[in-house]
């Protein structure tokens, strides 16, 4: 079934965001142990990240003329789809190497895949998108499938 | 014994409850610099998208998986992949085990 998704839109699997870059400080490891409600003293210090931690590291950071009405960044990455209402899917995450206060990380993200599906309440387009997480110096850190859903 | 000895796909791990509240997610959203109004903003997240209360984040749900795998786990051994799929849009604020 590819009613939704035209010849034009899945053209862009495959496409790649140029590499970001970004410096882990024991600030924002505190920050983001303490939203998530983190109980072992190695996040909650700061000393180590949690799993989780890089989905705060690499989420954009845009001026907010950038944010589309929902609050949704503009994401170059993705095409505008026909479906605009968009909600968390799932995630597959290996983890190589944990995260600490001082790390220089780079992050590149590819679209990987996109298909669609019926829901019970209408159409949904799932949109993969991977993200490879590798130090400065190409050490492998974190290798996500993230999947979001349009509806 | 090292706890991965004895386990097998399938078994409960570790329960755990989370109680979240809306000032969790605004700190959970501003520590991401995520400003999808779906997460904090109560009348656009029932009035234009027609969600009951503001919605959880699927990755702050993710991370409490996480956490119930890590704690039971301890110094047994470290997470090499996990992987998680939201079933639906779960809202704020109810009682979530993991």
């Amino acid at each position: 079934m590819t009613a939704l998704l035209t010849p034009e839109l899945l053209s862009h699997i495959g496409n790649a965001s140029s590499p970001r870059e970004e410096l882990v400080t024991r600030r924002d490891i505190r920050k983001y142990s303490i939203s998530t409600d983190q109980r072992l003293k190695k996040y909650l210090e700061g000393d180590e990240a949690p799993p989780m931690f890089h989905i705060a590291l690499f989420w954009d950071v845009v001026e907010m003329d950038q944010l589309k009405p929902d609050g949704i960044p503009v994401d170059a990455l993705v095409p505008k789809f026909p479906l605009e209402r968009a909600m968390a899917g799932g995630s597959v995450i290996d983890y190589h190497r944990k995260i600490y206060p001082g790390d220089e990380l780079v992050a590149t993200r590819i679209l990987s895949n996109m298909f669609e599906k019926s829901g019970r309440q209408g159409p949904l387009i799932f949109c993969e998108v991977t993200m490879k997480i590798e130090t400065a110096a190409g050490e492998p850190v974190i290798t996500q499938k993230i999947t979001r859903i349009m509806r | 014994m090292s706890k991965l000895s004895t386990v097998k796909a399938g078994d409960a791990l570790h329960e755990r409850e989370f109680k979240p509240n809306h000032v969790q997610l605004f700190l959970y959203n501003a520590a991401l610099w995520n400003a999808h109004r779906i997460h904090y903003d109560t009348p656009y997240a029932t009035g234009v998208e027609g969600y009951p209360d503001i919605v959880i984040d699927g990755p702050l749900m993710g991370d409490w998986l996480t956490q119930a795998v890590v704690e039971w786990l301890g110094e047994d051994g470290t997470l090499a992949s996990i992987s998680y799929f939201s079933s639906g849009g779960i809202e704020s604020v109810p009682r979530l085990i993991t």
